[in-house]
């Protein structure tokens, strides 16, 4: 599920032009280290919930990688 | 001193006047509204060269219950408010204006006219909305969005080609956008804030940039119906 949420993660970094994440560390927030801004949050909660049926934010505020996985798992 | 010259028969008993107000022959206002000081509900207007299209009407003006019209706000002849709508100050709504239940229109909003707003919207502060635009029912406007209705300036007065924009129920759109003539955004799509919209755009889905384009769809936690 890891592998899958990092490719997810580039695609939408790569529609910035953004850098390329190589691996996922819990710790990085969306917002503040990979520079997440409201609409690449929209793109990236419905590529997952086309992919788990789980819309990422339903439960509240997620900013680290270690929720978006917690909010999947 | 509260001047208020009220030419209407048709002005509930319990209207609150601020004072300085104008209420024009054959107005209807109905039971608790309020009138804030400096408003004129009713206002016939003036024939002129410089108007392109006749806006006038011999339609009067109806305010439902429980209005709330606050200060120098302008109502011109022909315009229908339903219950229970606030109307903030300095806004001015041109003739044969129709809106619905529950709305709030903050301050500083310039309505042209034939405009239909549907109930429970919201359009907020300093915006703009053309003549012959639908806004439909629980569509929020946020403030400062601007829009146009005619794409050749006035070359031919106010003919058919003249088309205002059209927001289905449950829209929002973003500060600051820009809506072109004719634009039309599907129910419960979301405008994101500085975009310019021109054309048509699907449902459900989140639009962005100059032109604005269709970025997403709208995530399960944003949407403000239900889909099913």
């Amino acid at each position: 599920m890891e592998e899958k949420l990092l490719g997810i993660i580039n695609q939408v970094l790569d529609k910035q032009n953004a850098r390329q994440l190589t691996n996922l560390d819990g710790e990085l927030s969306l917002r503040d280290d990979l520079g997440f801004d409201s609409l690449m949050l929209a793109e990236l909660t419905v590529k997952l919930e086309d992919i788990y049926d789980v819309d990422i934010f339903e439960n509240g505020p997620v900013d680290k990688i270690q929720q978006v996985i917690n909010s999947l798992a | 001193m509260k001047n208020v010259q009220n030419y209407s028969q048709m002005v509930a008993a319990d209207v609150v006047f601020e004072g300085n107000n104008i209420v024009s022959e054959g107005s209807i206002i109905l039971y608790g509204t309020i009138i804030g000081s400096g408003s004129v509900i009713g206002r016939v207007p003036r024939k002129s060269v410089a108007v392109v299209g006749d806006k006038s009407t011999s339609q009067p003006t109806e305010l439902a219950e429980n209005c709330v019209i606050s200060s120098n706000v302008t109502i011109y002849t022909g315009v229908k408010i339903g219950t229970e709508c606030l109307i903030g100050d300095n806004t001015s709504i041109l003739c044969n204006v129709v809106i619905g239940e529950r709305v709030l229109i903050s301050r500083n909003v310039t309505i042209n006219s034939e405009v239909v707003i549907g109930s429970d919207s919201r359009i907020m502060d300093n915006s703009h909305v053309t003549s012959r635009s639908q806004i439909g029912d629980h569509v929020f406007m946020s403030v400062g969005i601007s829009s146009a209705n005619d794409n050749l300036f006035g070359k031919h007065g106010l003919s058919e080609a003249v088309s205002g924009f059209t927001l289905e129920d449950f829209v929002s759109v973003g500060a600051g956008c820009i809506i072109l003539p004719g634009s039309i955004v599907g129910k419960g799509s979301i405008v994101a804030a500085g975009s310019v919209l021109k054309g048509e755009y699907p449902g459900d889905s989140i639009i962005s940039g100059n032109p604005a384009k269709v970025v997403t769809r709208v995530p399960r936690h944003m949407m403000r119906y239900d889909r099913e």
